[in-house]
């Protein structure tokens, strides 16, 4: 654990140079429409090339990996379900409709479009951005409604482990990097989400099994959104957020070190464009 | 979360689908692919072609579409779902970590710019930086899990008391930088040697508690010790140097940066190459050039910790940086011609055309935007110091003046007139210490350079020879001193174009462009950027459609009590295959699912018997399969939502 967390700091002391004392002076994007197609071409091109049938189970993942020497030294608990090695997989989850792996093909290449957009600023594709971050968001309510219906576990250890995953690195990242939370704005849209659901499914988890139950509670969710987001004159989005300050410059305030450190990042921009994000993607999430 | 509701019903239909003869299967699956595909093309070509800002305004109504669409054809047949890219799996792994750590380690100020490891060498720049930030965000995901593993076990208790633990920690962490901050203890040394204090007190405590529970280890040794000052050290001997010797974050130019500011030069960079053919023959019609070496002012390559990064400041930047200031400029004709220079820098692309209507000699005013643009026509030095001394009193936020020329061409011949020059200067100079006293900063621009070979008078050639204004240019140097907050070289930025100079003192616009930039770059110190009023931001509400909404909801209930993901469309389906509206399809699709996950049973509202025995074999089709319904899980916390449902449902 403490090798992990050495690693965690050496990572973000790298990340700490990078931004505020990089050895050489930071460049400008340079939009280059031909190099930019090239490099998704290729990605796709050499996609091709590891093209594998699904076997249905995942890959160990390196937590399965890491725990199976924790165990053996600090006695981690099992996170990841270590049984499941050897049990023959059946084939049918290789294939089902939007299965695991096909999920995680299309979350990686939005995400390289999405990454290859920001480096290079390539504001002509804009729209099919927008729309890849939309499909992200859907797949955020598609998952935790699944897991809930399927498992119905509704316990703090569940919401802490997601909460956990979601935030603890940009927690820290804000810490040392002395910016803001609403800077990264995926982290509080996909947590506001999770609860979002989480609650959805919780208020009378009884009728989540009967055939009209969910999906009356389901419409009433959708009613819910619609006056929150469309429907002006109720004022209800600055009821229900009104922790969160009118105002765009919170964080500047106190210490001549942190004041540095604060000052870029906020502005109004952040702000506005984390307001434009929600209904856009919210109502995704209904889908 | 409607698709998440049915979807144990689409996979069942899809199944169903597919178990009948081709022929009917691809009836069923084609008439609501074409219906789909038609709508996705409405989508195409209708709201995804909006422009930015109007297609934000109705994303979140029409996104479902292309989402739906993909969704659809990406799971057409059992083969197209069978298989995946492995290489676009694995990026999806990570894409929390991609997307935090791309704002520092990828792209750099808030992912405004782009981190450089290789300077001058972009693409392979590109590539060092991207494997790095790849394998960390890698490295980064693997370290969240399994400290999640180790600090967020199942257990309650564990949970909340190592969840406490951090907040403690990180809390008194906090706490002590911030004491140290506020006392100004905030020293590399300091902080050295408390991460010192504290990693031996930690280290110390691990082998003790190691020591009682496996009291056989050998007693502890120096090594790790060592080791740990060692790599200390070296973190912060790396964090000293690079803050002493390293670039730092991108920021407004310090004054500093004057005695740099004229150094550069005029290069040929030649446009014919493959990627300008390419990007003129599509948008300008145009294939193969005839002339390609056009010159570009550049600036000469500063130390990285001199913080000095000159560029171009387009319309848009400058515009908000010189948002409601007003400038004026004293002088000559130079002095015109470099105002003219900066309306065209600020986006007036006609300011300063050829135009024998305009009078040569007279006052400009002019305002782009909110900024206030004035030329005051004064040839002589003695017309400068008049008129800066009436500005004076309307406060200006920038004041730039030139001359020197004239002085040198009709009053020099006796040696009083020189003093006369002179004398005005010192004038100036007092006065732009006033202005300075007042806190408004002030530019003195140096004479362009003279050639000698195209002046067309006999005047001229006698007086105004470029040996003659160099002495001009030294004579008020010296005399202003550092009055005038930063001074424009003139020289500098024609030296290298002299030959272009038409009537040996005027030059074209181009070449005045480079001297606006130079100033437009000096403005970073020149002038405070006024505070920006914040005014109703957008409120949210703006982005409210209710019509739109309305049809949201209304698409939304035929998904939600119609079971149908696609929204009815499945329904076209039922024209070809009997059996497979997804209506009916509930019970078949869920009892199995339902019994498999040990949940409570359906609440039969209707018989049974007529789709039992389909439903009997989908149960055994289901019975080998484990973890189906468990691998719809994506969110971003991945395997391991899943694993511990797996553990869970098997304790």
């Amino acid at each position: 654990m403490l090798r992990q967390f050495s690693i965690f700091g050496c990572i973000l002391f790298f990340a700490y140079i990078c931004e505020h004392h990089p050895p050489f002076a930071h460049s400008e994007k340079y939009y280059d429409r031909d190099e930019f197609f090239m490099l998704t071409g290729l990605l796709f091109f050499a996609s091709a090339f590891t093209l594998h049938k699904n076997d249905g189970k995942v890959s160990p993942t390196p937590t399965q990996k890491i725990n199976v020497t924790a165990n053996g030294h600090e006695g981690a608990k099992e996170i990841d379900g270590d049984k499941r090695d050897g049990i023959a997989k059946p084939t049918s989850a290789a294939n089902d409709l939007l299965n695991r792996d096909q999920t995680e093909e299309w979350k990686g290449w939005m995400q390289f479009m999405f990454l290859l957009y920001h480096y290079f600023h390539a504001e002509e594709v804009y729209n099919s951005i927008r729309i890849m971050i939309t499909c992200y968001v859907w797949m955020t309510g598609f998952g935790n409604f699944s897991f809930f219906y399927l498992k119905g576990d509704f316990t703090l250890v569940r919401v802490l482990q997601m909460v956990w995953r979601l935030n603890f690195l940009v927690i820290f990242l804000c810490l040392t990097q002395g910016t803001t939370y609403i800077l990264y704005y995926i982290c509080p849209l996909h947590t506001y989400f999770f609860f979002m659901v989480y609650v959805a499914m919780r208020i009378a988890k009884g009728v989540n099994y009967t055939k009209y139950g969910l999906r009356i509670k389901l419409m009433v969710l959708g009613l819910f959104i619609f006056c929150l987001w469309d429907w002006k004159a109720l004022n209800l989005f600055e009821v229900l957020h009104f922790y969160l300050p009118e105002h765009p410059q919170l964080g500047a305030t106190n210490g001549t070190l942190w004041e540095w450190y604060f000052r870029t990042s906020l502005g109004m921009n952040n702000k506005s464009s984390f307001i434009l994000e929600l209904p856009s993607l919210l109502i995704q999430l209904l889908f | 979360m409607i698709f998440a509701a049915n979807y144990p019903i689409m996979s069942y239909l899809q199944r169903k689908l597919e178990a009948q003869p081709a022929r009917q299967e691809w009836m069923a699956k084609g008439s609501t692919g074409i219906v789909l595909f038609a709508v996705f093309l409405w989508w195409v070509t209708h709201p995804f072609m909006e422009p930015k800002l109007s297609y934000n305004q109705t994303n979140a109504y029409y996104g479902f579409i292309p989402l739906v669409t993909y969704i659809y054809f990406r799971n057409l047949t059992p083969t197209l779902r069978s298989y995946s890219l492995d290489l676009l799996h694995q990026i999806g792994k990570t894409t929390l970590e991609t997307y935090l750590m791309q704002h520092h380690i990828w792209l750099t100020s808030n992912a405004k710019s782009l981190l450089t490891l290789i300077p001058g060498w972009p693409k392979i720049n590109f590539l060092v930086v991207s494997i790095a930030y790849f394998f960390l965000s890698r490295r980064l995901y693997r370290i969240t899990l399994f400290l999640r593993g180790m600090l967020m076990p199942d257990d309650h208790v564990k949970c909340l008391k190592s969840l406490f633990a951090i907040f403690c920690v990180v809390g008194l962490s906090y706490a002590y930088t911030w004491t140290l901050a506020e006392f100004g203890l905030n020293f590399l040394s300091i902080i050295g040697f408390s991460a010192l204090v504290l990693g031996l007190s930690l280290y110390k405590i691990t082998t003790l508690k190691l020591y009682h529970m496996h009291s056989d280890m050998n007693a502890s040794s120096l090594r790790p010790i060592l080791g740990g000052v060692a790599s200390l050290l070296m973190i912060g001997f790396a964090w000293r140097s690079m803050a002493v010797f390293g670039a730092g974050k991108i920021v407004p130019l310090p004054a500093s940066c004057a005695v740099y500011a004229n150094e550069g030069s005029w290069i040929s960079i030649s446009t014919c190459n493959e990627l300008q053919k390419g990007v003129s023959y599509y948008e300008n019609g145009i294939d193969g050039f005839a002339t390609c070496n056009g010159k570009n002012w550049g600036w000469d390559i500063t130390e990285s910790s001199s913080l000095c990064r000159f560029t171009r400041k387009n319309s848009k930047v400058l515009k908000k940086q010189l948002r409601e200031q007003r400038i004026a400029f004293v002088g000559d004709s130079i002095t015109r011609n470099v105002y003219h220079a900066l309306n065209r820098a600020l986006g007036d692309t006609n300011a300063g055309q050829y135009d024998t209507n305009v009078e040569k000699h007279s006052n400009i005013k002019k305002k782009i935007g909110n900024i206030s643009l004035e030329f005051y026509w004064a040839p002589y030095a003695s017309d400068i110091y008049e008129v800066i001394k009436e500005q004076r009193t309307s406060k200006p936020d920038l004041i730039v003046l030139g001359g020197g020329a004239w002085d040198r061409l009709h009053q020099w011949s006796a040696p009083e007139d020189k003093q006369a020059f002179i004398d005005n200067l010192v004038n100036i100079k007092d006065e732009l210490n006033e202005y300075k006293i007042n806190g408004i900063s002030s530019v003195w621009i140096l004479p362009t350079t003279i050639n000698d070979a195209a002046l067309m008078s006999e005047d001229k050639k006698q007086n105004m020879t470029e040996s003659k204004i160099h002495e001009v240019r030294e004579i008020s140097s010296k005399t202003l001193e550092d009055s005038p907050t930063f001074v424009l070289d003139g020289s500098k930025f024609t030296i290298g174009r002299v030959h272009e100079s038409y009537d040996g003192v005027h030059y074209p616009n181009a070449v005045y462009d480079a001297g606006a930039q130079i100033l437009a770059n000096a403005m970073d110190w020149l002038v405070t950027e006024k505070p920006f009023e914040f005014k109703d931001g957008p409120h949210p509400g703006k982005m409210a459609q209710p019509l739109l909404g309305f049809m949201i909801l209304a698409i939304s209930s035929i998904g939600i009590f119609f079971f149908d993901s696609y929204f009815g469309l499945t329904y076209l389906a039922s024209f070809f295959v009997r059996g497979v509206r997804p209506n009916d399809l509930y019970e078949e699709a869920f009892t199995p699912l339902h019994k498999k996950m040990k949940l409570p049973p359906i609440v039969s509202s209707q018989s049974q018997s007529k789709h039992s025995k389909e439903a009997e074999e989908f149960n055994t089709l289901l019975r080998g399969e484990d973890e189906t319904s468990e691998d719809i899980e994506m969110t971003p916390n991945g395997h391991n939502s899943r694993g511990i449902a797996s553990s869970k449902r098997r304790s």
